[in-house]
């Protein structure tokens, strides 16, 4: 017989709700401006930042760099340091929007993650539909959830591809005095373990529909 | 399923009905159904004794073990 749902689950649900709603229109969003930024010009000055890159007239990307030490000395007379360095240095590069593969596969990456994200959020929705009708424990939401796994993991992949394609760009186009670009492929080591985490639950609720079942037809 | 419930040949042997058998055992006719129908996947002691004891008889007569199809 079915449990009723939480008020947490009805409350999740609807804010999954939301985040599919905004992402639905972040990709309407994206769609509109990848057709219109060919045409723009001075007076439709676009910018569309979304997470770290923009489609548009100008661009924000990802960088890596190093400071020159030489060049920017970093001290501090009152505790006695003379010299100091900035390691492990990222910021965000703004510059007007070049036309070619650059745009183009910045698109591509910004449209994948959209449509992997949009798509984990749908299955987490479907998860939390169950859970609110008291029915969890279904074959469906094993599967949902494993898919969420895998979109979390391959969202922090390609997230991580398009982080040091921009940084790879960056090094290879841009000089600045005193600065050095440099890139990397860094992927965090904590959304492949939530990734983990998720498949772990996976396998938790496709052993607990097999229970379900099991007590549903003992007789 | 390897174990095969006889519910059906009892019954016509008994003259009874499935919905009568449900109603002295104290059980729903949908369980019952799943009985008869060896979609089960396991049985209570506690079934199998309310069973033995309206249909008369013991729990080797109720049970019976086939090769899987």
């Amino acid at each position: 017989m079915g449990r009723k749902g939480t008020g947490a689950a009805t409350a999740v649900s609807w804010v999954l709700g939301i985040a599919r709603g905004l992402l639905t229109l972040a990709l309407v969003l994206l769609a509109f401006f990848t057709v219109v930024a060919p045409f723009g010009n001075d007076r439709l000055d676009m910018e569309v930042d979304a997470a770290f890159v923009a489609i548009g007239t100008r661009m924000t990307v990802p960088v890596r760099f190093y400071v020159d030490t030489d060049a920017h000395r970093i001290t501090a007379p009152s505790i006695g340091v003379e010299r100091g360095e900035l390691i492990d240095t990222h910021g965000s590069l703004r510059f007007p929007a070049p036309q070619g593969y650059f745009r183009f596969v910045n698109t591509a990456f910004l449209t994948a993650l959209l449509l992997l994200a949009l798509w984990g959020v749908r299955q987490l929705h479907a998860v939390f539909a169950t859970l609110r009708q008291g029915q969890p424990f279904v074959h469906a939401n094993a599967r949902r959830l494993r898919l969420v796994a895998g979109a979390v993991i391959g969202g922090e992949v390609l997230g991580a591809a398009m982080v040091a394609f921009n940084q790879y760009y960056a090094k290879a186009h841009f000089t600045a005095t005193g600065l050095l670009f440099d890139w990397s492929f860094n992927i965090d080591f904590f959304a492949i373990v939530l990734g983990l985490i998720i498949l772990a639950i996976a396998e938790v609720f496709a052993a607990g529909t097999r229970l379900d079942e099991d007590q549903a037809l003992t007789i | 399923m390897a174990i095969r419930v006889k519910l059906d040949y009892l019954l016509l042997d008994r003259q009874m009905t499935l919905t009568e058998l449900a109603e002295k055992v104290g059980m729903t006719l949908a369980n019952l159904s799943i009985l008869k129908t060896n979609k089960a996947r396991a049985i209570r002691f506690s079934t199998l004794d309310a069973l033995c004891r309206e249909l008369k008889c013991q729990p080797g007569e109720l049970l019976e073990w086939t090769k899987e199809v």
